[in-house]
């Protein structure tokens, strides 16, 4: 049984791969909040960070492309300027452009 | 399907016309009530959350919203309906057993047509759309 992780644990997950790549974190409070609340939730029901926005099937095999940062943060995030949930952003995103959800790129 | 959805009212004028004029084709309405999806035919699950209006507006529209409970544009989605005061029922598809979401999200595609993506909203049981739009949720609801 992995162990639990508080928010601050996800928190400080998230910034570390934020700058480990290049990236900025969703600037919006109220939707950083529900994304790292939302990782919490899946880490410690799933044992692994799976994208919040993405159904898991409970196994890590399955669920390995889409697990935080997903193999497609990337590219989205340079087609797009944030990746699918919106967590990651280029760190040039301008935050007064309204966030849309992106095409699904997972097959 | 989309085209029978997009022209309901056409259909529907079709049949009023031939029942007024009493020559009804049964044929033709036989087709068209075969190919309108419905959520009806979709065995939902029995942990649905009902949420109340809160709002003293007259509600036209019955709305379904599948979802998951960790999801932010599904949050920001049932946000959104609470500030417009709709009366709504949601499913979080990540809190029941995986066979039985793997189950729903196929009925789901085979019914509608889609591989859904959350929220996923169902208007009137026939109208949908994959993700969160609320430009287009109002049009839809309204």
């Amino acid at each position: 049984m992995n162990k639990q992780k508080s928010y601050e644990d996800v928190k400080e997950y998230v910034t570390r791969i934020s700058i480990r790549n290049g990236w900025k974190l969703n600037s919006d409070k109220e939707q950083l909040d529900d994304l790292i609340t939302g990782l919490q939730a899946n880490f410690n029901r799933l044992g692994y960070y799976n994208c919040p926005c993405r159904d898991s099937q409970e196994d890590h095999q399955l669920d390995r492309d889409i697990i935080c940062p997903c193999r497609y943060a990337e590219q989205d995030i340079k087609d797009y300027g944030y990746c699918y949930c919106t967590l990651y952003q280029q760190l040039d995103f301008d935050i007064s452009r309204p966030l849309r959800m992106i095409p699904e790129r997972r097959p | 399907m989309d085209y029978i959805i997009n022209h309901f009212d056409f259909f529907v004028d079709l049949i009023d016309f031939q029942i007024t004029s009493n020559c009804v084709d049964f044929s033709l309405f036989k087709t068209i009530c075969g190919l309108i999806v419905s959520l009806d035919q979709i065995k939902i699950p029995e942990n649905i959350v009902n949420v109340e209006a809160t709002h003293d507006k007259q509600q036209y529209s019955e709305i379904f919203l599948f979802t998951i409970s960790t999801c932010m544009w599904c949050k920001k989605a049932k946000r959104w309906l609470n500030r417009q005061g709709f009366q709504y029922s949601y499913l979080d598809i990540d809190l029941i057993p995986v066979e039985d979401k793997n189950k729903l999200k196929a009925e789901i595609q085979e019914v509608f047509g889609v591989k859904p993506r959350f929220p996923f909203l169902v208007v009137n049981k026939i109208q949908w759309d994959s993700g969160y739009n609320p430009d287009i949720w109002e049009e839809m609801i309204n």
